[in-house]
């Protein structure tokens, strides 16, 4: 004869029939079933779709961008970087505090990843154009001066003296 | 330890002694770590005073690890009744109310301080429990808060009750549990519950069982009694449910 436990336990809680548990449990069970069948139709339907699709077309590949391509896009975004984080207030600082009256500067060309600015000048005269590379030498910021080139332009009847020059620049503490 | 089965500590609160198990958990447990601790009867107003002071100590040591913590209280913290089932009170409050009363027709005033279980098996007969109120509370309290878990605490009967039930025949048996000073035989017939008797005593020998049992037949009537008893010896170091099969003892030929 079978005999039912004794339930006079002080904190578990009373033993609840079995058969709610059993009941979930056979519900659970064939919910799981009906969705492993669903999943497997899905499936099942997946594969005719691409089996219709590989005999209606070939198959497109993949996009590939040329790597050529990425690497010269890289260098680019890099460069423009580079310009933008170049120190131009501080270069055209120190160029107007080397200016002279008869020196025009007509170009500025800096070169971001050497750090050196290339200028194109006409002075009246070779003892003018001394001078003034002495003051560009001395301008905060600024230092190896080289005389790069100079002519007498012969086309301008004023005869002025172009001259290029190099300086290495750095950047503001 | 693993995290799926969190280990299982057994405790055997007795007035005398503190007893801890400590059971890995999965299927196949294994004994992990035995002890046992001296408590003094005679501290506070209640039996179970002692013994929960020597807890409160020694759960500090427990509190931190992940376990399963099932206690088994002795007789001596226990009371039983056996109430009647009512055709007409049916659902738990009322079965709830009915051992109240039961308990309060008993023991007076004091009954309502305590707390009260009733089991429902469906016999023509209930038996119910009850225990100090304060009790309950100090166990929980001893494990609140930590990573231990107080997840049962039962008493003595029920323990062996619901280990050795497969054991019972259909004619039913005596339950025969002895502790230090403490005696309780239960009568269990072929319909349920017929007898309870839990109370001071001393039974060391199968000879003071049988007396015992003597005195029960004289009230029981009716239906006939069963000759085998189921023998918890008093010797029994703790009250832990390991290695404590009964003893089967035949009556007519004791």
């Amino acid at each position: 004869m079978r005999r039912a436990p004794l339930q006079l336990d002080l904190v578990a809680p009373p033993r609840r029939s079995r058969w709610l548990g059993y009941v979930v449990l056979a519900g659970s069970l064939l919910v799981a079933n009906e969705m492993f069948v669903r999943m497997r139709d899905a499936q099942a339907q997946i594969a005719r779709l691409d089996a219709v699709q590989g005999l209606l077309g070939e198959v497109r590949p993949a996009r590939a961008i040329p790597r050529e391509k990425l690497d010269e896009q890289m260098k680019e975004a890099q460069s423009v970087l580079r310009q933008l984080a170049l120190p131009w207030a501080q270069l055209v600082e120190s160029l107007e505090s080397a200016a002279m009256p008869d020196v025009a500067v007509l170009q500025v060309q800096p070169d971001a990843a050497s750090r050196i600015l290339r200028v194109t000048a006409e002075a009246k005269a070779e003892d003018t154009m001394f001078r003034y590379l002495r003051r560009v030498a001395a301008a905060e910021g600024f230092s190896d001066v080289h005389l790069v080139s100079h002519q007498v332009r012969e086309d301008d009847p004023r005869r002025p003296l172009q001259f290029s020059l190099q300086v290495s620049f750095r950047s503001a503490p | 330890m693993s995290l799926l089965f969190p280990d299982r500590l057994l405790l055997s609160l007795e007035p005398h002694a503190l007893a801890a198990l400590r059971l890995s958990g999965g299927p196949k447990p294994k004994v992990l770590a035995r002890s046992r601790v001296e408590a003094d009867p005679a501290y506070g107003a209640e039996p179970w005073h002692g013994v929960l002071e020597a807890l409160k100590r020694e759960a500090q040591a427990w509190r931190g690890a992940r376990l399963r913590v099932e206690a088994v209280l002795s007789n001596h913290f226990v009371r039983y009744a056996l109430v009647a089932s009512q055709g007409g009170a049916s659902s738990r409050d009322e079965e709830l109310a009915l051992a109240r009363f039961q308990f309060t027709r008993i023991h007076g005033e004091r009954a309502k301080g305590w707390e009260v279980r009733v089991s429902r098996d469906g016999g023509a007969t209930q038996i119910a429990c009850a225990v100090d109120t304060a009790l309950v509370a100090e166990l929980k309290a001893c494990f609140a808060g930590g990573k231990a878990k107080l997840v049962s605490a039962q008493p003595l009967l029920m323990s062996a009750f619901n280990r050795w039930r497969r054991r019972i025949p259909k004619e039913g048996a005596w339950l025969a549990l002895g502790e230090a000073d403490r005696v309780c035989l239960a009568l269990v017939g072929a319909n349920g519950w017929r007898a309870l008797h839990n109370g001071r005593g001393q039974a060391a020998a199968t000879q003071d069982w049988s007396e015992l049992v003597a005195r029960e037949q004289q009230r029981a009537s009716g239906e006939a009694l069963p000759r085998l008893m189921l023998m918890r010896p008093a010797g029994r170091p703790d009250l832990l449910p390991l290695d404590d099969e009964p003893q089967p003892v035949n009556l007519a030929a004791a």
